[in-house]
This record gives structure tokens, sequence and C-alpha cells, in this order.
């Protein structure tokens, strides 16, 4: 139809332009602090140290 | 006084100060500044010389209500002609706006304004009542007290922090004698975390956008180690905010006015955050590095030239206070460098000192606690976002100078005391990295930036709720701040729910019933802001905080006569909370006053009340 604008690519961003794969990669990462942040505050206190040591238990 | 009347000398103040500071922009001819701008910059010099008047008089032994009143008149007098000058100066000269306009209202805007606003209106009114966060009875407030009861600076060898700088400390002093320790805290507290969110403000409008500065703003208010700070008198607020007001100047410099008297009152405003915090050095010694960088090309005759413009002032206005320490304990940066001169040491508050740890710290410090349970979180907000700045090209200029600038103060930070609150100016710096990151960042599908937002709301409401509950949500507070209770009896039932504090009827009897030469010794518990007596930490009784030297009963009792105490003040429940085991050295005295010996020839029981006992002290 005329006029009628044809539907954005997924991997267009809303302002027009390409976005970056490495934002998801972004997003994970502040999600993960994010995380560990409420885990720290409302649950224990984490460090990272001990995701650490979590990955030695596994790979040891 | 009522809390209102505390709002209104305190409006009063900052109308002064803000006067006073204008009057120091006129002289420096700092020109070209938005009014915001002009106000923030005001008042981080307004006071800084109300603060100096203040120490002025301490140091002349005037330290009294008439001659503080006096003081204030001759400053308000100038920050009234001030005002005048610039009133006929704007008619005069209407200069064009040098900015773009503040943007148009949009939705964002408004939640940013609610958000800053909520945080402001908490933090304002949790420091509308008499103060009970241990640092501010142990020390902040403690010694102005001292001071203000002798009406001059003395020397007061058994307080841990009375040698240190005491810019703020000199503030609290004049709001003790203009109103009280609510005024002390809303200049110590309020007034500079304000001053650092508007300095973010107008840093962000400048040089990125209003949102980001505000957003910027908001990040710093709501750190959890912020908002342990808002409410108190301690010092981390005031120099957070000399030190960003000082790196505005410095940015004014450099992105392109290249005038010498922006340099200079950078150079002041440092000062002001080196009499302040000792930590400032790593900021003058960080922007002394830049500034090299960048004079290097105008040759030797520039670079030193810069360098002097902006050091001189820096340790000038920092030098009362070194000189002080040099004649009062023989250091001039006591407890820096202790080691070196035979004096007693203690190492600064670590988190790490592995390069694992350095790497590591910055997350540490995101998702919780550090340096054992003294550093409290920023954030997952302030750092976190950071690395989305890879992905943003190009990089506004601005950033990349405050982002370089904030890592070489991050790294040299590392090597003094790592707590969150020490590093504030950086943290501020970097909160206007991560706000550009979180506006700008390029998201694939809009649900994706809506749920970062989401996220950041999550944590904003989080943060304002921890802090109202923490710090104004309490019944006997909201009843005092409503004018329902006395002071005395909020004070009184604030003492009795606080562990590490002594109780009512202990502070009613140390204060009552004895005799005016009385000075009393508190084992490991220094918090006697409430007490009109000397009430000392133990642990200063040897002059050395950090270990308990004494080798027996007999020594211990020894340091105790010669400091002249008369009453020892134990506060069981709190000694029981102490992790001796993990706390050896610490365990030293305390093992002393368990010693049979020791507490019958020495000790003679006087009251007992909620587990804390106040003896007479009879070995003297």
């Amino acid at each position: 139809m005329a006029g009628a604008k044809a539907p954005a690519p997924v991997s267009v961003s809303p302002n027009g332009k390409k976005a970056s794969p490495m934002v998801f990669f972004w997003i994970f990462w502040v999600l993960l602090v994010n995380f560990f942040f409420y885990w720290d505050s409302l649950v224990t206190q984490s460090r990272l140290e001990r995701v650490m040591n979590l990955w030695g238990l596994i790979t040891n | 006084m009522p809390p209102l009347l505390t709002v209104m000398i305190w409006a009063l103040l900052v109308a002064v100060a803000v006067g006073t500071g204008l009057l120091v922009l006129r002289l420096l001819s700092i020109k070209n500044c938005t009014f915001l701008e002009q106000f923030v910059l005001g008042l981080a010099c307004g006071l800084g010389v109300l603060s100096f008047g203040s120490a002025a008089l301490g140091g002349v032994g005037l330290l009294t209500r008439s001659w503080m009143l006096l003081w204030l008149l001759v400053a308000a007098a100038c920050a009234a002609a001030s005002y005048w000058a610039a009133a006929k100066g704007r008619k005069a000269e209407a200069t064009p706006a040098p900015l773009p306009p503040w943007p148009r209202k949009s939705k964002i805007l408004w939640t940013l304004y609610a958000l800053v606003a909520a945080f402001g209106v908490v933090y304002f009114l949790s420091c509308l009542a008499p103060p009970i966060d241990g640092d501010t009875l142990h020390s902040y407030l403690h010694v102005p007290r001292q001071f203000v009861d002798a009406a001059r600076i003395i020397n007061l060898p058994y307080e841990v922090h009375a040698n240190v700088p005491l810019n703020i400390q000199m503030l609290s002093a004049m709001a003790l004698l203009v109103s009280g320790d609510e005024l002390a805290q809303l200049v110590a507290g309020f007034t500079m975390l304000a001053g650092c969110c508007l300095i973010l403000l107008v840093l962000g409008r400048r040089y990125l956008n209003v949102h980001a500065g505000l957003l910027a703003s908001l990040l710093f208010a709501s750190m959890i180690c912020v908002s342990s700070l808002a409410p108190t008198a301690k010092v981390n607020l005031g120099w957070a905010f000399f030190e960003l007001a000082s790196l505005y100047c410095l940015a004014r410099w450099w992105s392109g006015e290249q005038l010498r008297s922006w340099l200079l009152l950078a150079g002041l405003l440092a000062g002001l955050a080196l009499g302040t915090l000792y930590a400032a050095a790593f900021t003058i010694l960080a922007v002394c590095f830049f500034l090299s960088w960048l004079s290097f090309r105008k040759g030797p005759r520039g670079l030193i030239s810069d360098l002097l413009c902006y050091c001189v002032p820096a340790f000038a206005l920092a030098l009362p206070w070194l000189l002080r320490n040099y004649l009062d304990v023989g250091n001039p940066v006591y407890p820096v460098g202790n080691a070196f001169l035979g004096l007693p040491s203690a190492m600064p508050v670590a988190h790490t000192t592995s390069v694992w740890g350095w790497l590591t710290i910055a997350w540490d410090m995101s998702v919780g606690y550090v340096a054992g349970k003294f550093g409290k979180p920023v954030g997952p907000w302030v750092l976190a976002p950071l690395p989305a700045l890879l992905l943003l090209r190009p990089l506004p200029q601005f950033l990349r100078f405050s982002l370089g600038l904030g890592l070489v103060i991050f790294v040299l930070w590392l090597f003094g005391v790592q707590r969150p609150r020490n590093l504030l100016p950086a943290l501020g710096l970097f909160s206007l990295g991560s706000a550009w990151a979180i506006l700008k960042i390029n998201l694939p599908w809009k649900w994706m930036k809506k749920g970062v937002l989401a996220l950041l709301l999550l944590f904003l409401i989080f943060s304002l709720s921890v802090t109202v509950r923490a710090h104004l949500a309490q019944p006997h507070r909201l009843a005092y701040i409503a004018g329902k209770i006395s002071r005395q009896q909020m004070a009184g039932m604030m003492q009795d729910r606080f562990l590490a504090c002594p109780n009512s009827v202990l502070t009613q009897y140390i204060n009552n019933k004895l005799p005016p030469g009385a000075k009393v010794a508190a084992l490991y518990l220094g918090n006697g802001y409430y007490i009109n007596k000397p009430f000392w930490d133990s642990r200063m009784l040897d002059k050395d905080f950090a270990h308990d030297r004494a080798k027996g009963w007999k020594e211990m009792s020894e340091n105790w006569r010669r400091a002249g105490i008369t009453h020892v003040f134990v506060n069981w429940p709190y000694l029981a909370k102490i992790d001796f085991a993990a706390e050896k050295e610490m365990s030293l005295d305390y093992g002393h006053l368990l010693n049979k010996e020791f507490s019958s020839k020495c000790l003679r029981p006087l009251i007992i009340s909620g587990g804390q006992e106040l003896f007479e002290f009879t070995c003297r």
C-alpha cells in the first residue's frame, strides 16, 4: 500500500541505526550485576571470589 | 530548636554562602556562567569562606555564639552587596545564554524530576532529627562540640579524629553555635550532597545533555554508600562537593576557555577539598598529571606556570590544618605515614592488596560491602553500565577527559582507604559516564530499552526504600520532626535503641551527677557527643588507636591515670558483639578489665542500666 512503512528488521534499533550484537553481552552483564546486588542485599553477602570458587569446584 | 526554625536558618545560611561565594567569583573574574552554575560555584566558595571564618574564630579563641553571629552578619552584608552588584550587572550587560535552552518537558524529564525530588525530600527530612550515626557521635560532631565548649580550637590528644583536616567540622561548629546539630547535618550532609548533584547536573548540561546530568545526579544520590552519609555530619560529601566543583572549573579551563581564573578557582576548591579529607591529594596528583600532559606543548614556562596556578592555592588552603597537625602531633598529615615518624601507625582500611583484588574490587563494591563491613555498596548502576561506552562512537571529548581522570583517581585510591565513600568524586564522574551509556546505548528492540529503564527504576525505588527505612520511617523520628515529642525525649529514645551509644539513663547520670572535672574512659566506644564531659574511647588512651599496647592491667591503669581518667564506662552488650577472637590485639584491654584484681582494686561500681555500667576509677 502506498505510504505504508515496511517493518524494521530486528537488528535495527528504533532510531534506525544498526545495533551492535555486543549490546546483548552488555544487557547480560547489567542483569548479572543487578542479580548479584539484590542477592547480596536481600539474601547474603556474596563476592565474585565465591563465584570463582564455585567455578574452581566445578573444574576440579 | 523546632525543625521549621532550623530549616529557615539553613535557607538563610545557604543564601549567605552563595552570596559570599559570588563575591569570590567576581574577584576572580569568573564569567560566562548560567544561573545554576553561578549558584553552585558560589555555594562551594561561600561554604569554604564560612568554614575559614569559623576556623579563624576558633584559632583566636572567639568561637562563641555572639562572635559567630557577628561574623555571619559581616558575611551576610557581603552577600547582600554581591547580590546587588549581580542584579545591577545583569541589567547593565545582558549576556547571551551560553548554552542551548533547557529541553522541553517530556515524560522522561518529569520522571527524573520526580525521582530527584523524592530523594531530596527524604534526605532533607532525615537530617531534621538529632544525630545517632556512630562516626558522627564519635568524631565528626564530638570534636567540633568540644571546640565550641572551649570557645577555641584546642588540642584533643585523646580524640582519634581531632588531628585531621577539619574544614567540615568547622562548618559543623558554626552550625552548633547558630542552631544545633540538626543544622550541622543539613549543612555537612544534605547541602553537600545537593551540591554534588548540582555539579553533576551542570557538567552534564554543559558537556553532554540535561537528561544525562539529571540521571547522573540521581545515580550518585541513590548509591547506598551515599544514603548512609547524607543524614549525618560526616565529611565525605563535603569533600566530594569541593572536588567535583574543582573538576568542573578544570573542565571549563580545559574545554577551550584556557582562562587562568578557572585554573586558579580549581586550585582553590581543590584546597578546600584537601582541607577536608587527605584523599583529595589523590585527585590533586591525578590533575597535576593531567595538567602536565595538557600544558606540555606550552613549553616549560607554560607548564610550570599552569601547575603553580593550580597547586599553590590548593596547598595554601590546606596549610593551616597541616601546620596545626605538625605542631600538635609532629606529623602534618597525621596519621598518614606515622610509621616513618616513629608515631603509632595504623594501616588504612583495605579490601584487598592483591592484583586480582584490584581487578575485582569494582564488581565487589557494585554488588555488596567491601573492606569488611566498612564500605557500603555503590549499587549496580554507577560502574556496571560503563562498558557500553565502548560501543558508543564518537564518545564526547568531555567523557574521555572525565573517565580518564576518574580512572587515575581510582588507581591511586587503591593505595588509600578502600571504602567507596573515599572515592566519591571519581564515582560522580563515573555516574556521568553511566548515565550517558544508559541513555545512548543502541538497543535493537524498544522493549529492551524499556526493560533496562524498568530495572534502573527498580533499583532507584529499592534504594529510596532502604533510605526511608534506615533514616526516616521510625515513629520517634517522625514524631520529633512533626513536633510531637521534645528533643530530650527523641534523643533518649534513639540512644536507647542504638547499641553503640550510652543509653539515656547513663547519659543523664554522667551529665548531671559526676563532678565537673570528671573524665570518662569508655571501653572501645567513644560515642560521647551527648555527654558534656570528656568521654574518651579507651583505645586512644595509649594514643595508639589501632593497637592495645598495655601488657597488663597495671600498665593500662597507668595510661588511664596519666590521661586523668576518673570514671570508666562499660557497655557490656556492645562488648559482647565484638568478635575479640578475630581482633586479637583489641582483646587486651578487655581482658585486663575482666581481671578480678584490677576490678577489685581500681573499679567501684556506681550505676548499671540496660547492660551499661559506670565505675569510679579508684587507681588515680
